[in-house]
Protein backbone atom coordinates (compact mmCIF):
# COMPACT_ATOMS: atom_id res chain seq x y z
CA UNK A 1 0.00 0.00 0.00
CA UNK A 2 2.38 2.38 1.29
CA UNK A 3 4.81 1.37 -1.73
CA UNK A 4 2.14 1.97 -4.28
CA UNK A 5 1.54 5.29 -2.90
CA UNK A 6 5.22 6.04 -3.35
CA UNK A 7 5.30 5.34 -6.54
CA UNK A 8 1.45 7.11 -7.67
CA UNK A 9 3.77 9.75 -5.75
CA UNK A 10 6.40 9.83 -8.16
CA UNK A 11 4.84 8.89 -11.15
CA UNK A 12 2.49 12.30 -10.49
CA UNK A 13 5.94 14.44 -10.03
CA UNK A 14 7.73 13.23 -12.84
CA UNK A 15 4.29 13.94 -15.11
CA UNK A 16 4.16 17.04 -13.52
CA UNK A 17 7.94 17.64 -13.96
CA UNK A 18 7.10 16.85 -17.91
CA UNK A 19 4.50 19.26 -17.98
CA UNK A 20 6.49 21.71 -16.75
CA UNK A 21 9.29 21.55 -19.38
CA UNK A 22 9.66 19.57 -21.96
CA UNK A 23 12.77 17.50 -24.06
CA UNK A 24 13.48 18.82 -27.64
CA UNK A 25 14.00 15.59 -29.29
CA UNK A 26 15.50 16.45 -31.94
CA UNK A 27 18.07 18.77 -30.52
CA UNK A 28 19.01 16.57 -27.58
CA UNK A 29 20.95 12.92 -27.27
CA UNK A 30 22.22 11.07 -24.68
CA UNK A 31 25.47 9.07 -25.22
CA UNK A 32 28.12 8.32 -24.03
CA UNK A 33 32.16 7.52 -24.87
CA UNK A 34 34.40 4.65 -23.83
CA UNK A 35 37.85 2.99 -25.15
CA UNK A 36 38.84 0.32 -26.53
CA UNK A 37 42.20 -0.93 -27.11
CA UNK A 38 42.95 2.50 -26.02
CA UNK A 39 40.66 3.95 -28.93
CA UNK A 40 38.23 6.85 -27.78
CA UNK A 41 34.63 5.21 -29.08
CA UNK A 42 31.22 7.07 -29.36
CA UNK A 43 27.74 5.66 -29.01
CA UNK A 44 24.38 7.10 -28.21
CA UNK A 45 20.90 5.97 -27.13
CA UNK A 46 18.29 6.82 -29.24
CA UNK A 47 15.07 6.35 -27.49
CA UNK A 48 14.44 7.95 -23.59
CA UNK A 49 12.09 9.74 -22.32
CA UNK A 50 12.99 12.36 -19.63
CA UNK A 51 11.05 14.22 -17.08
CA UNK A 52 12.94 16.99 -15.63
CA UNK A 53 12.17 20.40 -13.84
CA UNK A 54 15.06 22.35 -13.68
CA UNK A 55 15.53 26.00 -12.42
CA UNK A 56 19.24 27.30 -12.62
CA UNK A 57 18.58 29.76 -9.87
CA UNK A 58 17.25 26.58 -8.09
CA UNK A 59 18.77 23.86 -8.28
CA UNK A 60 17.82 22.10 -5.42
CA UNK A 61 14.63 21.56 -6.22
CA UNK A 62 15.41 20.19 -9.48
CA UNK A 63 13.66 17.17 -10.28
CA UNK A 64 15.12 14.73 -13.21
CA UNK A 65 14.25 11.04 -13.89
CA UNK A 66 15.37 10.11 -17.00
CA UNK A 67 14.39 6.08 -18.66
CA UNK A 68 16.08 5.06 -21.28
CA UNK A 69 14.94 2.18 -24.11
CA UNK A 70 18.55 -0.22 -24.32
CA UNK A 71 17.67 -1.56 -27.22
CA UNK A 72 18.19 1.64 -28.63
CA UNK A 73 21.87 1.77 -28.34
CA UNK A 74 23.65 2.28 -31.32
CA UNK A 75 27.36 1.78 -30.85
CA UNK A 76 28.20 2.40 -35.07
CA UNK A 77 27.43 -1.00 -36.74
CA UNK A 78 24.76 -3.72 -36.96
CA UNK A 79 27.13 -6.62 -35.36
CA UNK A 80 28.47 -4.31 -32.58
CA UNK A 81 24.84 -3.27 -31.74
CA UNK A 82 23.22 -6.63 -31.84
CA UNK A 83 26.41 -7.97 -29.57
CA UNK A 84 25.42 -4.76 -26.84
CA UNK A 85 22.17 -6.35 -26.79
CA UNK A 86 22.77 -9.70 -25.47
CA UNK A 87 22.81 -11.25 -22.12
CA UNK A 88 26.76 -9.80 -21.79
CA UNK A 89 26.38 -5.91 -22.22
CA UNK A 90 22.78 -4.94 -21.86
CA UNK A 91 20.45 -7.69 -21.81
CA UNK A 92 17.69 -5.93 -23.18
CA UNK A 93 15.55 -9.05 -23.28
CA UNK A 94 15.37 -9.29 -19.49
CA UNK A 95 16.16 -5.66 -18.85
CA UNK A 96 14.72 -3.59 -21.45
CA UNK A 97 15.12 -0.17 -19.64
CA UNK A 98 17.86 1.85 -17.74
CA UNK A 99 16.54 4.75 -15.68
CA UNK A 100 18.29 7.81 -14.12
CA UNK A 101 16.89 9.35 -11.21
CA UNK A 102 18.31 12.74 -9.67
CA UNK A 103 18.88 12.75 -6.23
CA UNK A 104 20.24 16.27 -5.99
CA UNK A 105 21.49 18.86 -7.98
CA UNK A 106 24.22 21.39 -6.52
CA UNK A 107 25.58 24.76 -8.02
CA UNK A 108 29.25 24.42 -8.74
CA UNK A 109 29.11 28.60 -9.84
CA UNK A 110 29.64 30.18 -13.41
CA UNK A 111 26.91 27.75 -14.57
CA UNK A 112 27.76 24.64 -13.65
CA UNK A 113 25.98 22.13 -11.53
CA UNK A 114 27.21 18.70 -9.67
CA UNK A 115 24.57 16.54 -10.19
CA UNK A 116 23.96 13.58 -8.10
CA UNK A 117 21.63 10.64 -8.93
CA UNK A 118 20.84 6.81 -9.10
CA UNK A 119 21.25 4.85 -12.17
CA UNK A 120 20.10 1.58 -12.76
CA UNK A 121 20.76 -0.93 -15.17
CA UNK A 122 20.09 -4.36 -14.99
CA UNK A 123 18.50 -4.36 -12.05
CA UNK A 124 22.01 -3.05 -10.26
CA UNK A 125 21.65 0.69 -8.67
CA UNK A 126 24.61 2.89 -8.16
CA UNK A 127 24.51 6.08 -7.28
CA UNK A 128 26.45 8.59 -9.90
CA UNK A 129 27.91 11.78 -9.57
CA UNK A 130 28.41 13.91 -12.67
CA UNK A 131 28.79 17.62 -13.62
CA UNK A 132 26.12 19.40 -15.74
CA UNK A 133 26.32 22.97 -17.33
CA UNK A 134 23.12 24.77 -17.78
CA UNK A 135 22.87 27.53 -20.78
CA UNK A 136 19.71 29.46 -21.71
CA UNK A 137 19.59 30.39 -25.10
CA UNK A 138 16.31 32.49 -25.85
CA UNK A 139 13.06 30.28 -25.09
CA UNK A 140 15.47 27.20 -24.65
CA UNK A 141 16.89 25.80 -21.54
CA UNK A 142 20.51 23.75 -22.65
CA UNK A 143 21.42 20.99 -20.34
CA UNK A 144 24.87 19.44 -21.07
CA UNK A 145 26.56 17.31 -18.97
CA UNK A 146 28.95 13.91 -18.24
CA UNK A 147 28.51 11.35 -15.79
CA UNK A 148 31.84 8.81 -15.48
CA UNK A 149 30.52 5.40 -14.89
CA UNK A 150 32.34 1.25 -14.59
CA UNK A 151 30.92 -0.66 -16.54
CA UNK A 152 31.35 -3.55 -14.55
CA UNK A 153 29.82 -2.42 -11.55
CA UNK A 154 26.83 -3.03 -13.41
CA UNK A 155 27.89 -6.23 -15.24
CA UNK A 156 28.17 -5.12 -18.17
CA UNK A 157 30.30 -6.99 -20.30
CA UNK A 158 31.29 -9.05 -17.82
CA UNK A 159 32.64 -12.93 -18.21
CA UNK A 160 34.18 -13.28 -21.48
CA UNK A 161 34.35 -9.73 -21.85
CA UNK A 162 35.63 -8.51 -18.86
CA UNK A 163 38.99 -7.63 -19.84
CA UNK A 164 39.52 -3.93 -19.52
CA UNK A 165 42.42 -3.97 -22.20
CA UNK A 166 39.96 -4.33 -24.84
CA UNK A 167 37.14 -2.67 -23.56
CA UNK A 168 37.77 0.10 -20.62
CA UNK A 169 35.57 -0.01 -17.44
CA UNK A 170 35.56 3.77 -17.41
CA UNK A 171 32.63 4.64 -19.48
CA UNK A 172 31.14 8.56 -19.78
CA UNK A 173 27.90 9.24 -20.39
CA UNK A 174 27.37 12.24 -22.39
CA UNK A 175 24.36 14.18 -22.53
CA UNK A 176 22.48 16.75 -24.06
CA UNK A 177 19.52 18.21 -23.16
CA UNK A 178 17.10 20.87 -24.48
CA UNK A 179 13.99 21.84 -22.86
CA UNK A 180 11.54 24.21 -23.27
CA UNK A 181 8.77 26.01 -21.14
CA UNK A 182 9.08 27.35 -17.27
CA UNK A 183 10.52 25.36 -14.38
CA UNK A 184 8.65 24.89 -11.26
CA UNK A 185 5.19 25.45 -10.71
CA UNK B 1 54.54 21.13 -63.28
CA UNK B 2 57.89 20.86 -64.38
CA UNK B 3 58.38 22.36 -68.29
CA UNK B 4 61.44 19.82 -68.72
CA UNK B 5 59.74 16.22 -68.07
CA UNK B 6 62.47 13.75 -66.38
CA UNK B 7 63.27 10.78 -68.76
CA UNK B 8 62.85 7.88 -66.03
CA UNK B 9 61.03 7.56 -62.16
CA UNK B 10 64.30 8.23 -59.69
CA UNK B 11 64.91 5.79 -56.52
CA UNK B 12 62.27 7.94 -54.27
CA UNK B 13 59.63 7.76 -56.65
CA UNK B 14 59.99 4.06 -57.47
CA UNK B 15 59.84 3.72 -53.38
CA UNK B 16 56.53 5.86 -53.12
CA UNK B 17 54.71 3.88 -55.75
CA UNK B 18 56.13 0.17 -54.52
CA UNK B 19 55.31 1.39 -50.78
CA UNK B 20 51.77 2.56 -51.79
CA UNK B 21 50.72 -0.67 -53.78
CA UNK B 22 51.74 -2.64 -50.86
CA UNK B 23 50.15 -0.65 -48.55
CA UNK B 24 47.13 -0.95 -50.58
CA UNK B 25 47.09 -4.18 -50.94
CA UNK B 26 47.45 -4.43 -46.73
CA UNK B 27 44.65 -2.35 -46.63
CA UNK B 28 42.87 -4.76 -48.82
CA UNK B 29 43.48 -8.01 -46.59
CA UNK B 30 43.05 -6.44 -43.25
CA UNK B 31 39.61 -5.09 -43.97
CA UNK B 32 38.58 -9.01 -45.69
CA UNK B 33 40.19 -10.56 -42.55
CA UNK B 34 38.72 -7.99 -40.15
CA UNK B 35 35.29 -8.86 -42.19
CA UNK B 36 35.98 -13.19 -41.28
CA UNK B 37 36.98 -11.83 -38.18
CA UNK B 38 34.07 -12.96 -35.52
CA UNK B 39 32.40 -10.34 -33.12
CA UNK B 40 33.05 -12.81 -30.04
CA UNK B 41 35.14 -12.19 -26.99
CA UNK B 42 38.19 -14.46 -28.03
CA UNK B 43 38.40 -12.17 -31.19
CA UNK B 44 37.53 -9.07 -30.55
CA UNK B 45 40.73 -7.76 -30.06
CA UNK B 46 41.98 -9.52 -32.95
CA UNK B 47 38.96 -7.44 -34.99
CA UNK B 48 39.68 -4.14 -33.46
CA UNK B 49 43.38 -4.50 -33.94
CA UNK B 50 42.54 -5.19 -38.04
CA UNK B 51 40.21 -2.38 -38.67
CA UNK B 52 43.11 -0.32 -36.88
CA UNK B 53 45.81 -1.62 -38.79
CA UNK B 54 43.16 -1.13 -42.16
CA UNK B 55 43.16 2.43 -41.04
CA UNK B 56 46.35 3.15 -40.54
CA UNK B 57 47.41 2.10 -43.94
CA UNK B 58 44.64 3.87 -45.61
CA UNK B 59 45.82 6.82 -43.92
CA UNK B 60 49.43 6.56 -44.89
CA UNK B 61 48.32 5.83 -48.21
CA UNK B 62 46.92 9.35 -47.96
CA UNK B 63 50.05 11.25 -46.54
CA UNK B 64 52.07 8.81 -49.78
CA UNK B 65 50.28 10.44 -51.95
CA UNK B 66 50.45 13.58 -51.05
CA UNK B 67 54.62 13.69 -51.05
CA UNK B 68 54.23 11.72 -54.25
CA UNK B 69 51.93 14.73 -55.80
CA UNK B 70 54.59 17.44 -54.22
CA UNK B 71 57.47 15.64 -55.52
CA UNK B 72 56.16 15.34 -58.82
CA UNK B 73 55.68 19.29 -59.09
CA UNK B 74 58.98 19.10 -58.09
CA UNK B 75 60.94 16.88 -60.50
CA UNK B 76 57.68 15.79 -62.50
CA UNK B 77 57.33 12.58 -63.88
CA UNK B 78 58.44 10.81 -67.32
CA UNK B 79 56.38 10.89 -70.33
CA UNK B 80 54.73 7.65 -71.28
CA UNK B 81 56.56 6.25 -74.40
CA UNK B 82 56.00 8.67 -77.20
CA UNK B 83 56.37 5.64 -79.63
CA UNK B 84 53.03 4.22 -78.12
CA UNK B 85 49.60 4.93 -80.41
CA UNK B 86 47.77 8.10 -79.23
CA UNK B 87 45.07 5.85 -77.61
CA UNK B 88 47.05 3.76 -75.40
CA UNK B 89 48.94 6.61 -74.19
CA UNK B 90 45.24 8.16 -73.35
CA UNK B 91 44.27 4.96 -71.71
CA UNK B 92 47.28 4.40 -69.57
CA UNK B 93 46.90 8.52 -68.62
CA UNK B 94 43.80 8.37 -67.80
CA UNK B 95 44.22 4.93 -65.37
CA UNK B 96 46.92 6.93 -63.88
CA UNK B 97 44.65 9.69 -63.02
CA UNK B 98 41.84 8.17 -62.00
CA UNK B 99 44.30 5.91 -59.47
CA UNK B 100 45.95 9.40 -58.26
CA UNK B 101 41.89 10.56 -57.61
CA UNK B 102 41.42 7.24 -55.92
CA UNK B 103 44.38 7.10 -53.62
CA UNK B 104 43.08 10.20 -52.30
CA UNK B 105 38.98 10.31 -52.29
CA UNK B 106 38.94 6.54 -50.93
CA UNK B 107 41.24 7.02 -47.53
CA UNK B 108 39.35 10.73 -47.31
CA UNK B 109 35.87 8.90 -47.44
CA UNK B 110 37.39 6.11 -44.76
CA UNK B 111 38.27 9.03 -42.84
CA UNK B 112 34.79 10.47 -43.25
CA UNK B 113 33.22 7.54 -42.91
CA UNK B 114 34.98 6.55 -39.40
CA UNK B 115 34.51 10.13 -37.78
CA UNK B 116 30.71 9.50 -38.90
CA UNK B 117 30.73 6.30 -37.10
CA UNK B 118 31.89 7.80 -33.70
CA UNK B 119 35.42 5.79 -34.00
CA UNK B 120 38.14 8.41 -34.24
CA UNK B 121 41.45 6.86 -35.80
CA UNK B 122 44.30 6.52 -33.25
CA UNK B 123 47.23 6.85 -36.24
CA UNK B 124 50.34 4.21 -35.43
CA UNK B 125 48.05 3.95 -31.58
CA UNK B 126 49.91 7.38 -30.96
CA UNK B 127 48.01 10.31 -32.42
CA UNK B 128 44.60 10.66 -32.32
CA UNK B 129 43.25 12.28 -35.50
CA UNK B 130 40.85 15.05 -35.29
CA UNK B 131 37.23 13.73 -36.25
CA UNK B 132 36.24 15.52 -40.00
CA UNK B 133 32.15 15.13 -39.25
CA UNK B 134 30.24 14.64 -35.91
CA UNK B 135 28.96 10.82 -35.25
CA UNK B 136 25.45 10.48 -38.21
CA UNK B 137 24.24 6.91 -38.74
CA UNK B 138 22.69 7.14 -41.35
CA UNK B 139 25.69 9.68 -42.78
CA UNK B 140 27.91 6.54 -42.12
CA UNK B 141 25.53 4.36 -44.01
CA UNK B 142 25.53 6.28 -47.00
CA UNK B 143 30.42 7.25 -46.37
CA UNK B 144 30.08 3.55 -46.10
CA UNK B 145 28.72 2.04 -48.97
CA UNK B 146 30.39 4.95 -50.97
CA UNK B 147 33.94 3.70 -49.47
CA UNK B 148 33.00 0.12 -50.65
CA UNK B 149 32.31 1.78 -54.44
CA UNK B 150 35.12 3.47 -54.35
CA UNK B 151 37.71 0.78 -53.33
CA UNK B 152 35.77 -1.99 -55.91
CA UNK B 153 36.70 1.29 -58.59
CA UNK B 154 40.29 1.45 -57.23
CA UNK B 155 40.22 -2.62 -57.73
CA UNK B 156 39.00 -2.40 -61.21
CA UNK B 157 41.70 0.44 -62.40
CA UNK B 158 44.45 -2.05 -60.33
CA UNK B 159 43.68 -4.46 -62.23
CA UNK B 160 43.56 -2.16 -65.67
CA UNK B 161 47.04 -0.42 -64.49
CA UNK B 162 48.87 -4.22 -63.91
CA UNK B 163 47.11 -5.93 -66.86
CA UNK B 164 48.87 -2.61 -68.81
CA UNK B 165 51.86 -3.63 -67.22
CA UNK B 166 52.13 -6.90 -67.81
CA UNK B 167 50.70 -6.49 -71.60
CA UNK B 168 54.19 -3.96 -72.10
CA UNK B 169 56.65 -6.46 -70.57
CA UNK B 170 55.15 -9.87 -72.46
CA UNK B 171 53.43 -8.68 -75.20
CA UNK B 172 54.80 -5.90 -76.47
CA UNK B 173 58.09 -6.42 -74.99
CA UNK B 174 59.16 -2.75 -74.86
CA UNK B 175 60.80 -1.04 -71.24
CA UNK B 176 57.90 -0.06 -70.08
CA UNK B 177 57.22 -2.10 -66.81
CA UNK B 178 61.48 -1.62 -66.50
CA UNK B 179 60.59 2.16 -65.66
CA UNK B 180 58.91 1.19 -62.13
CA UNK B 181 61.19 -1.99 -62.07
CA UNK B 182 65.16 -1.36 -63.00
CA UNK B 183 66.45 -4.60 -62.32
CA UNK B 184 64.02 -6.16 -65.76
CA UNK B 185 66.46 -3.95 -67.94
CA UNK B 186 67.14 -5.59 -70.58
C1 LIG C 1 44.02 2.57 -49.63
C2 LIG C 1 43.07 2.91 -48.87
C3 LIG C 1 41.85 2.07 -48.52
C4 LIG C 1 41.33 0.97 -49.13
C5 LIG C 1 41.84 0.24 -50.37
C6 LIG C 1 40.15 0.58 -48.39
C7 LIG C 1 39.33 -0.49 -48.70
C8 LIG C 1 38.24 -0.88 -47.96
C9 LIG C 1 37.35 -1.97 -48.29
C10 LIG C 1 37.49 -2.88 -49.49
C11 LIG C 1 36.41 -2.06 -47.31
C12 LIG C 1 35.26 -3.04 -47.21
C13 LIG C 1 34.06 -2.41 -47.81
C14 LIG C 1 32.84 -3.19 -47.49
O1 LIG C 1 32.72 -4.30 -47.98
O2 LIG C 1 32.01 -2.65 -46.76
C15 LIG C 1 36.68 -1.02 -46.35
C16 LIG C 1 35.95 -0.79 -45.20
C17 LIG C 1 36.25 0.17 -44.26
N1 LIG C 1 37.29 1.08 -44.32
FE1 LIG C 1 38.62 1.27 -45.80
N2 LIG C 1 39.99 1.44 -47.32
C18 LIG C 1 41.01 2.36 -47.35
C19 LIG C 1 41.23 3.39 -46.48
C20 LIG C 1 40.55 3.59 -45.29
C21 LIG C 1 40.83 4.62 -44.33
C22 LIG C 1 41.94 5.64 -44.44
C23 LIG C 1 39.93 4.47 -43.30
C24 LIG C 1 39.75 5.26 -42.03
C25 LIG C 1 40.55 6.15 -41.56
C26 LIG C 1 39.09 3.35 -43.63
C27 LIG C 1 38.07 2.89 -42.84
C28 LIG C 1 37.23 1.85 -43.17
C29 LIG C 1 36.13 1.42 -42.34
C30 LIG C 1 35.71 2.00 -40.99
C31 LIG C 1 35.51 0.37 -43.03
C32 LIG C 1 34.24 -0.37 -42.61
C33 LIG C 1 34.52 -1.51 -41.76
C34 LIG C 1 33.21 -2.08 -41.27
O3 LIG C 1 32.71 -1.58 -40.27
O4 LIG C 1 32.70 -2.99 -41.91
N3 LIG C 1 39.49 2.85 -44.84
N4 LIG C 1 37.81 -0.31 -46.76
Amino acid sequence: MLRSMLAATFLFSALGAQAAQTVVPQKSRIGFTFSQMNTPADGLFKNYTAAIDFDPAKPESAKAQIVIDLASIDVGGPDGNAEAKKKAWFDVASNPKGTFTATSVKALGGGKFETKGKLTIKGISRDVVGQMSAKQQGAELILEGSVPLLRLNYKLGDGAWADTGTVADEVTVKYKLVLTGKAGK
Amino acid sequence: MKSTQPSNYNALQIGLHWLTALLILAAFILVWSFDNTPLAPATFKLKLQLIAWHKWAGITVLMLFALRMAYKLVRGTPAIDPNLPALQRKMALGVHHLLYLLMLALPLVGWLLTSAKGYPVMLYGIWQMPDLISPNEEMAHTLKEIHEWLANGLMLCIALHVAGALKHYFIDKDGTLARMLPFLKR
